[in-house]
């Protein structure tokens, strides 16, 4: 991205991430430990919404995206549980298996392209539910308990401070991937495909290629994001990966901006989060809240928080090229 | 040796036979035209040669290669690239970034090194982009490189389209309506870019309804009614030829001449 506009922008810009940074860093001692867990479940949910958000970028609308989540904090749970495997070693298993189910799932699913992936996508959602609950082995209902924490030679992750500073790496981890990938010809031709498949399959780009790509990959960052999960949670249910929370997360990509490859899905979740919290809207009220939001979002911030910000700040830092409202 | 043949090709949608038999030769850096009355079949020939249907029947050869089973985006790669009838853009994209994704295809770097950032991989993008630059410029888009694509004027949104299928290097550039909507001054700059482009030493298919584009332009037309090919030859001849007359204008009943030119 070229940073010849503005170079006090720049200057600014620098200083603003300086000082995210250190807030981000001492975040955990400043605010009640509530708010720390907070956090955590935004840091974790905004990986998940990344992972949304590569796939819609390349014009796969999934409402599985929770779904893909629950497959990674169950494959870390039933290792951790049953197997006895280490923390460090669930983390990658459970990204790299959760990659894998993408793939031979996306080799069928990906063909099918538009409203029919949706529509499996949705149909796949209703499945993992109604499946873990189900097998026994999987758990069932009651869920799984009594996953180990992770450690560190003789230091166990128990705190939420802990546990903030292992979700924030895993969110920089994720980010920079994302990044690296949004940055070279891959994010090109993804974004490509997504503003005109015709026109970009014209110029050569394997449409199936990049698409399996998208999805496997964002799997393995929610694979990975699952597995923490899991971890913190220390026991799962299946319900907590239905189509609903698909619906959520989709709904905080949507408020932090589609357009926003990586800012867009942290700084929706955070928001989303502490909102709801600070707000104390209930579960029952929940859905209610949040049809007003997507209300809100579609008449006056068609690309979110960040797409509402003014240019000057957002230009080039986050977003692959394009400048006005992502096409959602 | 032609550089693209097709034979026998057709396709049907249903009982409709959009193109019977249609048989092509192409030779190295010539200028082909497609004409035709509407519902002729031009765009179903488009696609088929660039690979959005599959013929029903016929095989298209293109370099002495079988390419009739080959998807669209292996075409492209293997030198067919098109522009579209309905302008098609990343209309969110800024002219530049429309031209850079063009040249997607001629990076070697595999996604590895694309993705680590290697330097063989950033430098093969800076190339690219130089490239991306210099089609612009050819183009005469250089000055609106950081527009978007969706505030150009029609025109240059027309050239823009000619611009990405030139950056992804063709050997056979297909170009549907180039000068659809355009007036006459930019009927004639396009025209001349055509001519340019072909310069440069690559073959052109060319559909148009333009007549006055076809004429200055062609080396070769070849006409198309519903679904056949009636005549093929120089403009002039084209231009002559009885049946073509009778395909656009009508029979003449009492056997008069149907022009009047």
């Amino acid at each position: 991205m070229n940073l010849r506009e503005q170079p006090r922008g720049d200057y600014a810009r620098y200083g603003v991430l300086a000082g995210v940074g250190l807030l981000l860093l001492s975040l955990p001692y400043l605010v009640p430990t509530y708010f720390a867990h907070l956090l955590i479940l935004a840091g974790l949910e905004s990986i998940v919404v990344m992972g949304f958000v590569v796939q819609l970028r390349v014009g796969l609308l999934s409402f599985a995206i929770a779904t893909m989540w629950g497959i990674g904090a169950y494959i870390s749970a039933l290792a951790s549980t049953t197997l006895g495997i280490d923390f460090w070693l669930c983390l990658p298993l459970s990204a790299m298996g959760t990659a894998l189910i993408a793939f031979i799932i996306g080799l069928i699913i990906i063909r099918a392209g538009g409203v029919t992936f949706l529509m499996i996508t949705i149909v796949m959602a209703e499945i993992f539910v109604e499946a873990v609950g189900h097998l026994s082995v999987l758990g069932g209902w009651q869920g799984i308990w009594g996953i180990h924490p992770p450690t560190i030679g003789s230091f166990v992750f128990v705190s939420k401070v802990s546990y903030y500073y292992l979700t924030l790496g895993l969110v920089m981890l994720c980010a920079l991937i994302f990044y690296a990938l949004y940055r070279s010809p891959i994010g090109a031709a993804w974004t490509a495909i997504g503003r005109s498949s015709d026109l970009a399959a014209s110029v050569g780009i394997n449409l199936f290629r990049y698409r399996l790509a998208a999805y496997v990959i964002a799997a393995f960052t929610v694979g990975l994001s699952g597995s923490v999960y899991a971890h913190y949670m220390c026991f799962l249910v299946p319900q907590s990966f239905d189509i609903v929370r698909s619906i959520y997360l989709l709904i905080y990509g949507l408020v932090g901006g589609i357009g926003f490859t990586i800012a867009g899905p942290i700084i929706g979740s955070v928001t989303m989060n502490l909102i709801t919290e600070v707000l104390r809207v209930g579960d029952k009220y929940q859905p209610i809240f949040l049809g007003g939001v997507i209300v809100l979002v579609a008449l006056l911030f068609r690309n979110g928080i960040l797409g509402a910000l003014p240019r000057y700040i957002t230009h080039g830092l986050w977003r692959r090229w394009g400048r006005s409202n992502a096409n959602f | 040796m032609p550089i693209f043949e097709c034979h026998e090709l057709s396709k049907d949608f249903g009982g409709l036979k959009a193109v019977s038999d249609l048989d092509l030769e192409i030779n190295p850096k010539e200028i082909r035209g497609i004409i035709g009355p509407n519902g002729a079949g031009k765009t179903t020939v488009f696609n088929l040669i660039s690979g959005v249907y599959p013929p029903s029947r016929g095989t298209v050869v293109f370099k002495e290669e079988d390419i009739t089973k080959l998807p669209v985006h292996v075409r492209a790669q293997r030198g067919i690239t098109r522009t579209f009838q309905v302008t098609n853009l990343f209309m969110d994209s800024t002219v530049y970034e429309n031209v850079c994704v063009g040249c997607h295809q001629n990076y070697k770097s595999g996604s590895v090194r694309q993705f680590l950032h290697t330097p063989l991989a950033r430098a093969e993008q800076k190339t690219e982009r130089e490239r991306a630059l210099e089609i612009l410029t050819f183009m005469g888009l250089g000055s609106l490189k950081e527009e978007l694509a969706r505030s150009l004027p029609y025109g240059y949104q027309r050239t823009l389209g000619i611009c990405v299928a030139l950056a992804a290097s063709p050997t056979l550039l297909l170009l549907d309506e180039p000068v659809a909507g355009m007036n006459p001054e930019e009927t004639a700059v396009t025209v001349e870019l055509v001519r340019k482009i072909r310069d440069r030493g690559i073959t052109i298919l060319i559909v148009e309804h333009d007549m006055w584009a076809i004429k200055t332009l062609c080396d070769k037309v070849s006409v198309l009614e519903s679904g056949r090919k009636i005549a093929e030859g120089t403009p002039d001849e084209i231009m002559s030829n009885r049946r073509v007359i009778e395909a656009y204008l009508g029979k003449d009943e009492e056997g008069g001449d149907a022009t009047r030119s």
